[in-house]
């Protein structure tokens, strides 16, 4: 593989400054200064108890409400439709359990998309052992649902619909608002089913304006959008019903006890805050590195494809599958190149189980275990991405040379 | 080793030791050219939908029964492909296993030289055991021999 | 390797062994049972769980019975849903596969397990005592508490039969009286259990960390690598 003039520049400029070209920012984001800063009286010097009477903790109760206000005008609903909780995960399971209890006396059946977040699948599986049906309403080839198939899955014992904004691993953003007005058409003046959605790769993105999206739960969390982490909140729209998860005090509207992280829940707020007055531009900009990433990729290496809807994905999204090769042997590859990236190959998870989204979406296991994802985030730029498309090509030729499947006898 | 096996051995994570590394990154006895290669006793393992699929080639001397060559190809992740390199590494060292001894490479053996594998890696060795335990196989079964 | 579909197994009869531990009997749809030699196993297949590259399980049955059987711990999804198949349900599997078993018709045997490894030397024992019933055969078999001990009974009444037989149980979370031994299985224990004149072979059967340490410890106590064979079950 010979390097070009201009490529042996970047690779040594990379490998002068000892620096790693991190893409993986779907998993998680390096927290912003500002934000950081915004937290840390909340950690010694205003460290009162949200829940005492007396100043300190009628300060600490202050700086939550003003947080809860932050969030609540991001997504232009009440403040206190704003429940705040301990991770993104939390938020998928108190909405998907809690709601589906609270409804129990008027249906037992949910409905959940096949892409789904575990957090929301295993939710849904512990569901069944309450005498819940589940229905999994399949993705196309790009993984996108087809409301009219939703649909014709609802009965009236159904309470709950769960379909995700947009979906981490392959970036698909799902009709979420055409869903929402579908549904809330054919429920009339009945409560029933609700429509949760999981936004915690959406946030950053694309709106989170609960009033256009027209959803009566929806997740968030502060990992993804250089917020802390350990920290999500869920919106609940005024009068749905939710059985909390966590009991033992009265915070959150006795939704979700337990002594609140003031530094987490004021970080989270300038994070989601921040996030939403960079999003136009930098939406914008990350689309367009994706797509040259995209553009130069599937030239170089004509084998691989792109997973997920070409059209109406995340900006930084980008995920190929690569026949022949498995993926956790090309993110060592990339890692002993100072790349990082994360894989749907089920030799890199820890159950050993390849990834459900790619096999909803009807690859073969064997294409899903040579698949890898690239997430861009704010501190990536067009020499980093550079970069990785002058040694991943590299790096399929080797992986393909001693591979089995490529065998002609 | 033990410092290695410990670093190994936490489940999640690579954490690989050195020697593991080393034959992911510099793996050997790779066959290239499978067309033009004429071995004694072939053997494949594993299919792609498990993730981990190996092929195996051997020399064997039929006067000493030694294994005087072991290539392959592999379609796997770092601990397969390692786990292949070395098995191949341990069967043609010090002059070739005789076959006895070449049935008998466990998995336990192929880790202990790799200075140990996460335990969910496991089944990458005992391909990279039955890979050639078929392969012998292959030869027994075409050349009549029994060791 | 083939690619004909699998065969199709249906459940006879599934018994149960101890707490948690489910012996399903199998044979195909005609009632027939594929060859298999002692110490073999089948992979058995079920993609609606998402896992699509199957499951391990060592036969338990010798092949002169009528059923190819399987003895399954349940300790996940997977063995869970095979612990709870019923007579009738078809299992979806391999045909027998393994190199599992001593390649000596003569050497003395010194079997090995924890737990549900016992699996394959059940198999093992009951053609032993069928067909090669003057093999000095010696089984080492380690269990939490007694009333773990799966196919204790049988493993009684084989003892008693024949005296090339011996049952050594090691019991490590409860306290036993002899001739039960207090704690875990150890190479010197096996060794010196051992008649030194007849050359033994050594199979390992149990969890990966169960194998690997006593591999360890009969090799470092001199034992030959090609005397010893090994088999790890993976938790499903």
């Amino acid at each position: 593989m010979k390097a070009s003039g201009k490529n042996y520049k970047i690779m040594s400029t990379i490998a002068q400054l000892d620096k790693t070209v991190y893409l993986d920012y779907a998993a998680a984001t390096p927290i912003d200064p500002e934000v950081l800063q915004t937290m840390l009286p909340y950690w010694d010097k205003r460290y009162g108890n949200a829940s005492s009477m007396h100043e300190s903790g009628r300060r600490a109760k202050g700086a939550i409400d003003a947080a809860r206000a932050a969030v609540a005008e991001v997504l232009r609903c009440e403040p206190q439709e704003i429940i705040f909780t301990g991770s993104g995960t939390e938020s998928d399971n108190a909405a998907v359990l809690g709601a589906a209890r609270a409804a129990r006396a008027h249906g037992n059946h949910v409905i959940i998309s096949a892409i789904e977040h575990k957090a929301v699948l295993e939710s849904a599986e512990l569901l069944k052992n309450e005498g819940f049906e589940i229905s999994i309403l399949p993705v196309d080839a790009r993984g996108v649902i087809d409301v009219a198939a939703c649909l014709k899955l609802v009965t009236d014992k159904t309470v709950l619909v769960s379909v995700m904004y947009a979906n981490n691993e392959i970036g698909t953003i799902e009709p979420v608002q055409k869903l929402s007005a579908a549904l809330r058409t054919l429920r009339g003046a009945k409560l029933y089913p609700l429509l949760h959605t999981d936004a915690c790769q959406a946030a950053g993105f694309l709106t989170l304006n609960v009033a256009e999206l027209g959803v009566d739960l929806m997740t968030l969390n502060g990992s993804k959008i250089y917020g802390p982490r350990g920290i999500g909140a869920l919106y609940k729209k005024k009068g749905v019903s939710l059985m909390p998860l966590i009991v033992g005090g009265e915070q959150e509207q006795h939704l979700r006890a337990g002594t609140e992280s003031v530094p987490l829940i004021v970080g989270f707020a300038a994070a989601l805050t921040k996030a939403e007055r960079m999003r136009s531009e930098e939406s914008a900009r990350l689309r367009a590195l994706r797509d040259f990433f995209i553009g130069r990729l599937l030239k170089k290496i004509p084998k691989a494809m792109l997973n997920g809807h070409p059209v109406n994905r995340l900006p930084n999204n980008i995920h190929i599958s690569v026949p022949h090769i498995e993926g956790e042997s090309i993110l060592l590859m990339l890692d002993r190149h100072r790349v990082e990236a994360s894989t749907g190959s089920a030799c890199s998870a820890y159950d050993l189980q390849p990834s459900h989204v790619l096999l909803a979406l009807g690859q073969s296991a064997e294409l899903a275990h040579g698949s890898i994802r690239f997430t861009l985030g704010r501190h990536t730029t067009k020499e980093e991405l550079e970069y990785v498309l002058s040694v991943f090509p590299g790096i399929v030729e080797r992986l393909t040379r001693l591979s089995a499947l490529t065998l002609t006898i | 080793m033990n410092q290695n096996d410990q670093l190994c051995n936490d489940g999640t994570g690579w954490l690989y030791s050195e020697t593991v590394k080393d034959h992911f990154f510099h793996p050997r006895n790779i066959l290239l050219d499978e067309k033009n290669y004429e071995a004694d006793g072939v053997g494949v393992v594993g299919s792609p939908a498990c993730g981990d699929m190996m092929a195996v080639w051997v020399k064997i001397d039929s006067g000493t029964l030694r294994i005087t060559e072991c290539v392959w190809r592999t379609f796997g992740c770092a601990s397969a492909i390692a786990s292949t390199s070395m098995m191949s590494l341990m069967a043609t060292e010090d002059g070739g296993m005789t076959l006895a001894r070449a049935k008998r490479m466990t998995p336990e053996a192929i880790i202990e030289r790799l200075g140990g594998l996460p335990d969910r890696k496991y089944h990458c060795s005992v391909l990279g055991h039955l890979a050639l335990r078929e392969a012998i196989q292959d030869y027994e079964q075409n050349h009549g021999a029994r060791t | 390797m083939a690619q004909e579909p699998n065969p199709r197994y249906i459940v006879r009869e599934t018994i149960i062994e101890a707490p948690g531990v489910t012996t399903l009997r199998l044979s195909l749809a005609k009632g027939s049972v594929p060859k298999y030699v002692p110490g073999q196993f089948i992979t058995v297949y079920a993609p609606e769980l998402g896992t699509p590259e199957g499951k391990a399980y060592s036969i338990s049955s010798a092949p002169h019975e009528k059923t190819l059987n399987i003895t399954v711990k349940d300790m996940g999804k997977f063995s869970h849903y095979l612990c709870s198949r019923k007579p009738g349900d078809e299992v979806e599997g391999s045909l027998p596969y393994g190199y599992f078993f001593s390649e000596s018709r003569t050497s003395a045997l010194a079997l090995i397990c924890g737990g549900i490894g016992i699996a394959p030397f059940r198999s093992m024992l009951q053609a032993g005592a069928q067909e090669t019933p003057r093999r000095s055969m010696a089984l080492f078999c380690s269990n939490r508490t007694a009333q773990d001990i799966v196919f204790k009974k049988m493993l009684d009444e084989l003892q008693a039969a024949d005296k090339n037989l011996r049952v050594h149980h090691f019991i490590t979370r409860e306290h036993v009286e002899k001739p039960m031994t207090n704690g875990r299985i150890s190479a010197k224990a096996i060794l010196e259990s051992l008649d030194n004149t007849q050359p033994a072979e050594f199979l390992l059967c149990g969890s990966i960390s169960f194998v690997r340490d006593l591999w360890r410890e009969l090799r470092a106590a001199g034992v030959p690598e090609e005397s010893i064979y090994t088999e790890a079950f993976f938790s499903h």
